[in-house]
């Protein structure tokens, strides 16, 4: 027995090393590009990925008893509302936030490591309050900083024309995702406090046009990121009163509104993939033929990026409509998306904290200067992680994707009466997530290469 | 919810709300959850019975997991040591 016991550490560890490695590095120029390979073959270890998830598909199928699974997830404790002291403290914050980070991107020291706007935004912002969002509360609301700008413009110029749903946000991620891949807004304060100028510019123009509510309800992405993520999170609020349920409860019990959540939710996950795919060794060889081949750089990025949205959409639907042939039923396939849709988002989460809690710990202490004294000039100080902290991010990898395969039972659960049919309503979406864990598997053991042309 | 977004002609009706099913089986277990006050004792009968029939599927269903997950172990534990 020993041997296999040996095997298999060797195998943990060297896909553990791996992963910080790898996700240090693309975010954002602030971190080495240190990079070890396993001992395991690339397709062993990509299968092995695969079979935990589908192994623990299976293992949820002996979980049959409905009213077992229903308490769980109805478990809630309500708490009384926070005094309005915390919603105008949030306020101010978000507000001095922006201030700074405009000022010091603009006027500050333009070396990464002692740039407060740096910080704030990617190892603060980014990194450690999107943690904070779906693992406690979406407290975005509270705190962001264009809302309590444009909140004198209550009523809308425009009225939102309503066959466009909430695709402009969609659209508005993609866009995001592309700024972020092909602009150093990681390494250059000025660029990342022009970018956030913009933003605002465009947020203040458009809740101008068409109200605060409807822009940030229906356009906005930042604010829909934020309020997907919070979904995953234990502190909810519904109608008004704040409760503490089971992280990815309310998955189970608010579906997604109609398909451009859905499709946001696909953006998400996409988004992630994608900025990883750009940083891989693979990608540059794609893209240097491609662009030798006449193609221009900056057709190619948005172009895979639009496709690639496109393809992870189209795999999902699929999955989707053959549920009905796998499962019996006469609801329909609409129904079924926006039911399936939200357990993906435990997925999401667990690859940004596997991607983000070591890059944050490790600036926390420039972070920290940059909070308390943002306008001097930071020493560049990190924490060198311990050894075994390279042991969590896949955890977070597996645990994400064990939640997600949970959550979808639950959902089968509380869509079809019968629990048979539940269970094999979830074998096309388990298919899908199994592929999807090899794929970014297969991201996650790529070398960092930087991706050309950008 | 909507139940369905397209017109199935051979399909059970719940005469308690009027969603539908694409059979007798899954109309049964409807019936059990959301309407198990109302039920007649010949309504009562078929959700046992569509009951029974599903516990005895499912635990075919579970056995054929079981065996996978056998397989799935064992099999990568014998792939892991012929590789590394």
């Amino acid at each position: 027995m020993r041997p296999r016991i040996v095997d298999f550490t060797v195998f943990a560890l060297g896909l553990l090393v791996v992963v910080p490695g790898t996700v240090l590095a693309h975010s954002g120029g602030l971190a080495n590009t240190q990079q070890t390979r396993s001992a395991v073959p690339t397709w062993l270890f990509l299968s092995t990925g695969g079979g935990v998830i589908g192994a623990s598909f299976l293992l949820t199928t002996f979980v049959t008893d409905r009213d077992f699974v229903e308490t769980l997830h109805s478990i809630r404790t309500d708490f009384p509302a926070l005094p309005a002291f915390f919603e105008q403290s949030g306020r101010v914050i978000g507000l001095v936030g922006l201030g700074v980070v405009l000022w010091t991107g603009f006027l500050g020291s333009q070396q990464p490591l002692e740039n407060a706007a740096i910080l704030l935004v990617w190892a603060g912002w980014w990194a450690g309050f999107t943690i904070t969002v779906y693992l406690a509360g979406n407290s975005w609301p509270a705190i962001n900083p264009l809302r309590t700008i444009t909140a004198p413009f209550d009523e809308g110029k425009l009225s939102y024309p309503d066959r466009l749903g909430g695709w402009p946000r969609v659209v508005g991620l993609l866009a995001i995702v592309w700024i972020e891949v092909v602009s150093p807004l990681a390494d250059e304060p000025r660029i990342l406090a022009t970018i956030v100028s913009i933003y605002l510019g465009i947020s203040v123009a458009g809740a101008f046009l068409f109200g605060t509510e409807t822009w940030f309800a229906h356009i906005d992405p930042i604010t829909a990121v934020f309020r997907q993520y919070g979904k995953v999170a234990p502190i909810q609020r519904v109608a008004g009163r704040t409760s503490i349920v089971l992280p990815g409860a309310r998955l189970i019990s608010d579906e997604a509104d109609d398909l451009s959540e859905v499709g946001l939710i696909i953006a998400l996950i996409w988004g992630t993939t994608y900025d990883g795919f750009v940083s891989t060794p693979l990608w540059n060889t794609i893209a240097s033929s491609v662009v030798g081949a006449g193609i221009p750089a900056i057709v190619l990025y948005p172009l895979v990026l639009v496709v690639g949205f496109v393809v992870f959409l189209g795999t999902y639907w699929v999955a989707i409509s053959v549920t009905p042939r796998v499962a019996p039923t006469l609801v329909g396939t609409e129904t079924i998306a926006r039911f399936f849709a939200p357990p993906l988002l435990t997925i999401a989460a667990g690859y940004h904290l596997a991607h983000y809690l070591g890059y944050s710990i490790t600036l926390s202490p420039a972070l920290l200067a940059a909070l308390l004294r943002p306008f001097r000039v930071i020493q560049p100080m990190v924490i060198v992680l311990p050894e075994w902290f390279s042991v969590l991010p896949v955890a977070f990898v597996l645990g994400g994707h064990l939640v997600a395969v949970w959550v979808a039972h639950s959902v089968a659960y509380r869509l079809f009466p019968s629990r048979l049919q539940a269970i094999r309503s979830q074998l096309p979406i388990t298919l899908v997530m199994v592929c999807y864990t090899m794929v970014s598997l297969w991201i996650v053991t790529q070398p960092f290469a930087d991706p050309l042309y950008v | 919810m909507r139940v369905h977004d397209y017109p199935i002609e051979a399909c059970e009706t719940c005469l308690y709300c009027g969603r539908e099913f694409p059979n007798q089986n899954i109309l049964a277990h409807h019936k059990g959850r959301a309407h198990a006050d109302n039920l007649s004792e010949r309504e009562q009968d078929s959700v046992r019975d569509a009951l029974e029939q599903e516990t005895t599927q499912l635990r075919m269903y579970q056995l054929q997991a079981l065996i996978l997950l056998i397989l799935l172990y064992f099999g990568f534990l014998l792939v892991y040591a012929v590789v590394t």
